[in-house]
């Protein structure tokens, strides 16, 4: 099984996940590596990619697997980024005996967010984890309100901006309602072009590792 | 507000962010900028292979960078405009005032207010003679310049017939005489395929100074072997391959037939090679192929073969042509995957069938339909028109015998499992340039009229879908398609009124559009009626090669019921090879 970490970046930001998927199949097919075919009534590529991710954020750690014999971890990112659309390069190539199983297991991500502003506050963001933070989302015309404190997991800011590791996979707190609530709250002025997702996490051992870890141990 | 914070907001923002696999260097030292502009969104833009090959040619020259623009979808349109943003190339986000030439895309008659929507949205005047040399050169080409009266107010210059090598030596006078627009638009009438609106000669409201119609020699000019590959799904997202330009059949309804003759063909060996290198540089999963007519494609089906064996060890799908199935082996077929098959009687009576000249039989229709549902397809499209010259209520009764023929050659092969058939119907109008451009079109009662009849019996038979066109738009369609330089005022009234994606049923607004007909004082009636034969047609002035008196022999021909041979069995002398050599007279002595 051949898994790789690509960016979505520059222009690519906007790509909806279901159009990363196709492109990552067109990009795949041009490099010319033999990928397996499910054996439907119509044969798709068998690949698998992480859960989606707002769309007109950066993120510098989308995985995805793929069903291959192909071997060589090194050729794999000469060859896929010859053959990728700008914003979609890869940067990582781990090859695992075994299937793993990433979007399953990864539970949280971490995001930096550029925003200069934010030193002010420095203190009352480090401490948004422990109180009452609420964000609205819309379900069925209806707005909700939802106290989300359990799902932030550490914020730090320094002159740059800010670091927020928040839950991610089956329990998910989107990094833009996140960014939202700050914005309000502080009056300050986060774009999605200024927030870039950084890695995804795996809790193993109450301890939580990188996907990159993760399969680095089912070499 | 940015136009990357607008992106977040609206929807699909890929239409506008470009970035697409194969965009060639922006960046490097040119002449001249060209903007291909399309009135329609990203979508309908990226599937027209004329896109395409405009932008593959103009680039490959070093000395022009082209970009493109799309009609940015309402909500865009609405947000550009609230944060005063000008509406930009998708490449390099230039304002279109910046470039040196902007080229719209005449693919439809109700795309036209969408020209004056983009012309809106980039702060540019709509007329030509408002325009001075500070603005690009705005030109067009596309299918509708079969009759470019309606807009050609609003151009500078419009390119007649087929744009590869016009466009080129445009841009060769653009970069010769720069900024100095008088002497370009001179230089620029001399040149054939390259109609001057401001210098025409206007007679009793009719231009009589001859253009004569530009033809690409295949041969020639290059073809997009490194398309661009759009970030997101378009109308239709494949690889295509062009086989050969113009049309045996002869259809008499039909524009394109006649527009882009005489036949050019690309060889089965070119073809072939041209779907190895699709393959290789988009990754695509679908391969088709383009024509008007692939069944007639000599040597068709081991061409088919061969790509299918390419297409086979890529795993990607070969999308089979409709017409011809019978020419196709029992083992392509099965393995072909099937999504629905298309066809396209038009009418629904022999009788009609031979006025217009679709040699399709009832024979036809059943033998491949048999051998599609032997093949395992389920799901069958049928093209119909209504409101055909000579049309009475019994042929639009057989539309829907045919619908319940096919229904019971279905369950007579497989009883197990349904099958859908959707009848799609357009309304007939009459276009420049074909045999029926004299006849008169049905006005918007008879053609509802005439919808109900069909809708009401189709109803009758299970399994039928039914789709038709709006009544409205047909009507305006075949007012623009015959009109002449007068429309220009109802075109920018309408949109005053707010009319644009007037092809879009969700925003298409008849109050509005007869607002703008009584503001223009414009009798439409005199568009729709039928034409005396005598008399000089606003689209006279163009040279297409083709014959008048051909077009009213065949006309003629029609209302007898007399059908015509396609040029692969007889050449009936239209006129188109006197422009350029004919396929149908490679090698063999002019019938």
């Amino acid at each position: 099984m051949l898994n790789f970490r690509f960016e979505k970046t520059k222009n690519a930001v906007f790509i909806s996940h279901i159009d990363i998927l196709r492109s990552l199949n067109r990009s795949l097919r041009r490099t010319g590596i033999k990928v397996r075919y499910s054996q439907g009534y119509n044969p798709h590529m068998l690949v698998n990619l992480t859960q989606p991710l707002v769309t007109g954020i950066k993120s510098l750690c989308e995985w995805a697997s793929i069903d291959t014999d192909f071997d060589n971890e090194k050729e794999f990112i000469k060859l896929y980024n010859k053959a990728c659309p700008e914003g979609l390069s890869a940067l990582e190539c781990i090859i695992t005996a075994e299937k793993p199983k990433i979007a399953a297991n990864v539970t949280a991500s971490d995001y930096f967010i550029e925003c200069e502003e934010a030193i002010k506050f420095r203190e009352d963001l480090e401490r948004v984890a422990f109180e009452d933070f609420i964000i609205e989302i819309e379900r069925k015309g209806q707005t909700i309100k939802k106290d989300v404190r359990n799902l932030i997991h550490q914020v730090k800011v320094d002159e740059r901006g800010i670091f927020a590791r928040l839950s991610f996979g089956n329990l998910n707190l989107r990094i833009d309602k996140f960014a939202e609530v700050l914005n309000k709250r502080y009056g300050l002025q986060i774009r999605h072009r200024d927030i870039t997702r950084q890695t995804q996490l795996i809790k193993q051992n109450n301890k939580y590792i990188t996907v990159s870890q993760y399969l680095k141990g089912l070499r | 507000m940015q136009f990357e914070d607008l992106l977040i907001k609206v929807e699909k923002p890929a239409r506008y962010t470009g970035g697409e696999y194969n965009t060639p260097n922006m960046k490097k030292p040119h002449k001249l900028s060209f903007c291909i502009c399309f009135p329609d969104i990203y979508e309908v833009a990226m599937s027209n292979l004329g896109i395409a090959i405009l932008y593959d040619v103009l680039n490959k020259n070093k000395d022009i960078v082209a970009e493109r623009c799309f009609a940015p979808w309402t909500d865009m349109g609405k947000a550009l405009k609230e944060n005063n943003i000008p509406l930009m190339s998708i490449e390099t986000k230039k304002p279109l005032r910046d470039f040196d030439i902007l080229g719209f895309s005449l693919q439809y008659e109700m795309s036209y207010t969408n020209i004056l929507y983009m012309l809106d949205q980039a702060n540019i005047p709509f007329r030509a003679k408002d325009r001075d040399k500070s603005y690009p050169l705005i030109v067009a080409g596309g299918p509708c310049s079969a009759n470019p009266e309606p807009i050609a107010d609003f151009f500078d210059i419009i390119f007649i017939g087929e744009g590869e090598e016009a466009d080129e030596k445009l841009c060769k006078l653009v970069i010769k005489y720069g900024k100095d627009k008088q002497k370009i638009l001179e230089e620029a009438d001399k040149i054939d395929g390259l109609y001057v609106p401001s210098l025409a000669k206007i007679k009793d409201g009719i231009n009589t100074k001859t253009v004569k119609k530009a033809i690409a020699n295949l041969q020639k000019t290059s073809y997009p072997l490194k398309p661009l590959i759009p970030n997101i799904d378009i109308v239709h997202n494949r690889a295509v391959i062009e086989l050969f330009r113009g049309c045996y059949a002869g259809c008499r309804f039909c524009q394109a037939c006649f527009f882009y003759r005489p036949i050019r063909y690309r060889e089965r060996e070119e073809v072939v090679e041209y779907a190895r290198q699709l393959l290789r540089n988009t990754g695509y999963d679908e391969i088709g192929l383009s024509s008007l007519s692939s069944g007639d494609y000599e040597e068709i089906s081991c061409t088919i073969s061969e790509i299918k064996e390419l297409a086979d060890s890529a795993n990607v799908n070969l999308q089979l042509p409709s017409l011809r199935l019978d020419s196709f082996s029992k083992d392509l077929l099965k393995s072909a995957r099937k999504s629905s098959l298309t066809f396209a009687p038009e009418a629904g009576t022999q009788r009609l069938r031979d006025v217009i000249n679709k040699n399709i039989t009832d024979e036809d229709i059943e033998r491949t339909m048999r051998k599609a549902f032997e093949a395992g397809y389920r799901s069958i499209k049928l093209y119909f028109m209504l409101g055909l010259p000579t049309e009475q209520d019994k042929d639009i009764l057989g539309i829907a015998e045919i619908a319940r023929k096919i229904n019971e050659i279905y369950y007579e092969i497989n009883q197990k499992r349904g099958v859908r058939i959707t009848v799609s119907i357009a309304m007939f109008i009459p276009k420049p340039l074909t045999p029926f451009q004299w006849c008169e079109q049905i006005s918007i009662q008879e053609m509802i009229r005439r919808q109900t009849l069909l809708r009401n019996e189709l109803k009758k038979i299970r399994n039928v879908q039914y789709k038709w066109h709006c009544a409205e738009t047909s009507m305006l369609e075949g007012v623009f398609a015959r009109g002449d330089r007068k429309l220009s005022l109802l075109i920018e009234n309408a949109y005053k009124e707010g009319c644009y994606f007037d092809g879009w049923s969700e925003y298409f607004n008849f109050d509005k559009w007869q607002t703008a007909i009584k503001k223009s004082n414009i009798n439409l009636d005199d568009y729709l009626q039928e034409k005396e034969i005598e008399k000089p047609l606003p689209w006279d002035f163009i040279d297409f090669g083709i014959k008048r008196d051909y077009l009213e022999k065949e006309y003629r021909r029609a209302l007898e019921g007399k059908t015509s041979l396609s040029c692969k069995n007889y050449c009936r002398g239209c006129g188109a090879n006197r422009l350029m050599e004919c396929r149908r007279h490679k090698g063999k002595e002019n019938a």
